[in-house]
């Protein structure tokens, strides 16, 4: 028989080997008699030879080599009776771990799907990307020019292939509605990089660079086209221009950014007809990257590259530069970094709270271990009877231990079997609420095998957890310590108890400061950062009509504010670019700004806002001196400019900014700008802007068709938009893509801060729940094993009074010693939360304060039950049970 | 977890079972009691000790074994050497025949020999 004929047909061995067995022992008896015995004389001295018959199957069954799976399902069976004998236990650990686990599962899952995944390409490994590093600013790389890729490319030896691209948006009519669509304009080689096959027709090829052509992504050719196999050929208008599509790419690949939504691969060459770019204007690369050869290292590419990147830089540098734009060009440096899981914003912009959510679930991970150890111990303790008879009877204690763990590890795997539908839909949830983009479909969250790798981890460490503290204690008494498993819970165990429940509390209250300040920075950042009241606004973005650029963007842009303001319900209206608190999605513009003259004049970076005139009084910003920009400020009239308080006082700390000229950025006609007036301070562009320093433009001295609208209105915006969508498309130029109300883009900027305190507060409320459970259970225990001291105190005459003094002391004192650790501890690690938070100290005094008094008020809650029993004791039942 | 309850040096049983299952198909009692003769009673296997290695033998897939009708009638449990078990005989054999020179040679020449 082999291993798996023995584990299945366990009874046909058992069988077997007891025929053996009996037949040996006849042969022996049969013998004796042979030899002249009595039958009777025959078997006992046969009897005396064979020893004991059980004790020789034991060691057979040993050397079948399938004994220990027999033991562990029996042990597992015998776990899983333990369950109904307890229900009320056994469906609170459940709960317990099935949400703990499922949380943090569902967290894993995300930050798998977000952060760990490879592309799905042959050999991601070999895939490197390029990217400049100006010195100047060191710690953000910038993408490699255009012309720098095709010297490298030319004398280059280490890649197989080299492309760049450039990741764009387009629009597509459908149904006479624009969609917005994710684009890559690739470079040549684009598809032999990174080594993909068409789903259908042909990929973009070198004859392709300045055709009309489009390859189609898998997923929108599924979505759109329903795997329709006869597209290729058709003609489609992307920004009302034709393409031919000439091929689908392959099944899941969008490039090297994963969380990008890509629908289109269109050749470099045509993103300048396609968003009719003069001839000669440059396309800034989004990145560069090439495949390795094989045999080629990833450090000797990085050795090769940075030998010849002097080499190319100097065939690049812009012949007329000279001076410290020169020497700042030719010290650029070249960084070689692996591309094998793409690039992501989505990543990038999520790291942050992830890592937060992550470190919280760990801590709520760490309070229900405690709690569950606790709930184990007890009932450990109590079963010790059912233990001393097993190890009496003969059980190893290697043997009890196992059984032990094995009890344990049976809970926490049934608790994550339950907890992976309740992961599947928190990541669902989570990724619902983090996304915000109508025109990327959300990213695939299919959980992956480290997803599975990570529960079976949960379930193996947690039941490692719960179970070894018990395992520990018989393993101890059953290693001949006959007296210690005999005898009642001494002091030393006894305390196990109180400090897992003050580990619980110490726990706890981490999670509960870290709640308290996350939700603090929430609310200030939502209800006091702005400078200005928030109600009441909306705003509507627009994006530009194909090909029905207006002749003269000035008179246009006003006619549009005034067409705007007569729609009915709209009190004002007026138009900005970029859209209010777009922050850093809109890539807000900074730019130095200092005073004209004198040359050492003070420098800042400054954010710069094309306004309407109106802006101000629709924002309800007040304007403090001079006046606002007016219609009149037209293209040929000498520029004007708005700043904001601190910006003023900033650049003219000494005297009034009023009437006097600065110079924005580097453009000749922004050398000498009057300022003309200043306004409050308010943070328009992003809430978690430090200092609101800010620079005003007039829109109409910058011409710039499709800005943003923003409106004081009464109707809500679902109701408002149809009508505003007709004021604005009758005019022909624009479309209204997206209106919603300033308030929705408060809560759509602070979506970081909103899922992190999501979290915080489902965590604070889960560790508070199971603190409330670890100190009821604990003051149970102890009532019920004081009940006779109770009882005979009772009978002496103590009054309920002091019963009630004895518990609720010991509540106290429980608390108060994990107070005592958990809040310095927690005031200590503050920092680390707070300085990845806006507008919270790491000493909040708020939080302070509540998260004791709320610890205190919940141990005392949980108290009242074990204080109620105690004080109902009655002498005489106590002396009845005796 | 096997006590060894037999006098013989460790890992020996196993060589002196391999042994006389080479030399035909035969039961467990049959093993004993070939084992007790052939040493002319100096060898005494007990079954404690005796049948854990016929299993863990089994385990190992040195032996095989076959239920087939015996003398007394019933069916009894008949062991063989497999191919690997026939191998390993020779191994171990070899091994003892060294170990035994070895242990001679010293006992001859109680000063150690010249090296």
């Amino acid at each position: 028989m082999t291993w798996w004929q023995r584990v299945l047909r366990r009874g046909q061995v058992e069988k077997r080997l007891t025929a053996e067995l009996r037949d040996h022992f006849e042969r022996l008896v049969a013998d004796h008699v042979a030899r002249g015995m009595s039958p009777f004389e025959a078997t006992r001295l046969a009897r005396l030879e064979f020893g004991g018959f059980e004790h020789v199957k034991e060691e057979c069954r040993d050397a079948l080599g399938t004994r220990w799976l027999h033991d562990a399902v029996g042990d597992v069976a015998y776990a899983l009776r333990q369950g109904p004998r307890a229900p009320g236990v056994a469906i609170f650990s459940l709960a317990v771990l099935a949400i703990g686990i499922g949380v943090s599962l569902a967290l894993f899952g995300l930050f798998d799907a977000l952060a760990l995944r490879v592309l799905p390409l042959s050999e991601p490994d070999r895939l490197l990307s390029l990217q400049s590093v100006s010195p100047a600013r060191p710690g953000d790389p910038g993408s490699v020019p255009t012309d720098a890729l095709g010297e490298v490319r030319r004398r280059q030896g280490v890649f197989a292939a080299i492309t760049g691209y450039a990741a764009g948006g387009l629009s597509m009519l459908d149904e006479g509605r624009p969609v917005q669509h994710g684009v890559v304009f690739a470079g040549s080689e684009y598809f032999e990089t990174f080594g993909v096959q068409p789903s259908l027709g042909r990929l973009l090829g070198a004859g392709d660079a300045s055709a009309q052509v489009v390859v189609l992504s898998d997923d929108f050719w599924r979505r759109r086209y329903n795997r329709d196999g006869t597209i290729v050929g058709q003609i489609i208008r992307l920004e009302d221009k034709p393409f031919t599509i000439i091929g689908v790419s392959a099944p899941g690949f969008v490039g090297l950014e994963p969380h990008s939504g890509v629908d289109f691969f269109l050749p470099i060459a045509a993103v300048g007809p396609l968003l009719s770019l003069p001839p000669d204007f440059p396309v800034a690369l989004t990145r560069a990257v090439g495949r390795l050869k094989p045999g080629v290292s990833v450090v000797e590419a990085r050795r090769e590259l940075a030998v010849l990147w002097p080499g190319v830089l100097a065939a690049i540098v812009p012949p007329d530069s000279s001076g410290v734009t020169r020497t700042e060009f030719l010290s650029r440096r070249l960084e070689v970094v692996p591309a094998s899981r793409g690039f992501s914003d989505m990543r990038d912009w999520y790291a942050s709270p992830l890592q937060m959510l992550a470190a919280a679930t760990v801590i709520l991970l760490l309070v229900m271990c405690a709690n569950l150890a606790g709930l184990v111990w007890t009932r450990t303790l109590g079963r010790q009877r059912e233990l001393n008879v097993r190890i009496a009877l003969g059980a190893s204690p290697g043997r009890i231990t196992r059984q032990l763990l094995t009890e344990t590890l049976t809970v926490t795997t049934a608790g994550t079997v339950i907890a992976l539908p309740i992961a599947w839909m928190t990541s669902r949830a989570l990724v619902a609420f983090m996304w915000n983009d109508p025109v990327v479909p959300p990213f695939d969250i299919t959980p992956g095998w480290r997803f599975y790798v990570a529960a079976a981890l949960c379930a193996l460490m947690t039941g490692i957890a719960l179970g070894v503290l018990p395992a520990w204690r018989t393993f101890r008494a059953a290693h001949g310590n006959a007296r210690l498993a005999a005898s009642a819970p001494t002091q030393s165990t006894k305390f196990t108890g109180e400090l897992l429940v003050i580990a619980q509390i110490v726990i706890a209250v981490l999670l509960l400061i870290g709640q308290g300040l996350i939700t603090r920075s929430l609310l200030t950042l939502r209800d006091h950062r702005a400078g200005f009241d928030t109600g009441g606004i909306q705003m509507a973005s627009l994006l530009p009509r194909s090909g029905a650029t207006p002749t003269d963007v000035g008179p246009y842009l006003h006619g549009l504010v005034d067409r705007v303001s007569t729609v009915p319900g709209v009190s004002a209206a007026a138009l900005s670019i970029p859209e209010p608190l777009m922050g850093m999605e809109a890539g807000e513009e900074r730019l130095p700004v200092s005073a004209s003259d004198g040359p050492d004049a003070i420098r800042i970076d400054a954010t710069v806002v094309l306004v309407s005139p109106g802006f101000f009084d629709v924002m309800g910003v007040p304007l403090l001196r001079g006046r606002d920009l007016s219609w009149t400020d037209s293209a040929p009239s000498p520029v004007v400019a708005l700043l904001s308080s601190t910006g003023a006082h900033r650049l003219f700390p000494d005297g009034d900014a009023l009437g006097r000229a600065i110079r924005v950025g580097f453009a000749a006609r922004h050398q000498r700008v009057e300022v003309v007036g200043i306004v409050a301070d308010a943070r328009l562009a992003d809430l978690h802007t430090d200092e609101p320093l800010f620079v005003f433009f007039a829109l109409s001295q910058h011409p710039n068709q499709s800005p943003s609208v923003v409106l004081r209105a009464h109707p809500p915006a679902r109701t408002l938009g149809p009508s505003l969508r007709t004021a604005v498309e009758s005019l022909g130029h624009d479309f209204v893509v997206a209106h919603r109300t300033l308030d929705d883009q408060v809560a759509i900027s602070l979506l970081r801060e909103r899922l992190m305190a999501l979290g915080a507060r489902w965590f604070g409320a889960m560790a508070l729940v199971l603190v409330v459970a670890g100190v009821a259970g604990l003051l149970s225990q102890f009532v019920t094993q004081r009940t006779r001291e109770v009882g005979i105190r009772v009978a002496l005459g103590a009054s309920p009074g002091s019963i009630r003094t004895m518990v609720v002391g010991r509540t106290l004192a429980l608390t108060s010693i994990g107070l005592a650790i958990g809040l310095p501890v927690a005031v200590s690690a503050a920092p680390l939360l707070t300085h990845r938070l806006t507008a919270v100290s790491p000493t909040d005094a708020t939080t302070l304060l509540l998260v004791p008094s709320l610890m205190l008020a919940m141990a005392l809650a949980a108290a009242w039950a074990p204080v109620r029993r105690a004080t109902r004791i009655s002498p005489a039942e106590v002396l009845k049970s005796e | 977890m096997n006590r060894s309850k037999s006098d013989l040096p460790q890992g020996t049983l196993d060589l002196l079972i391999l042994q006389i299952v080479a030399l035909g198909p035969i039961h467990g009692y049959g093993i004993a009691q070939r084992i007790r003769q052939v040493s002319s009673d100096v060898l005494c296997v007990q079954q404690g000790s005796l049948y854990p290695a016929l299993h863990r033998l089994e385990n190992r897939g040195l032996l095989l074994a076959d239920w087939k009708p015996s003398d007394t009638g019933r069916e009894a449990k008949f062991y063989r050497l497999s191919t690997k078990g026939r191998s390993q005989l020779k191994v171990e054999a070899a091994q003892w025949e060294m170990l035994i020179r070895a242990v001679g040679a010293i006992l001859r020449n109680p000063e150690g020999s010249s090296s």
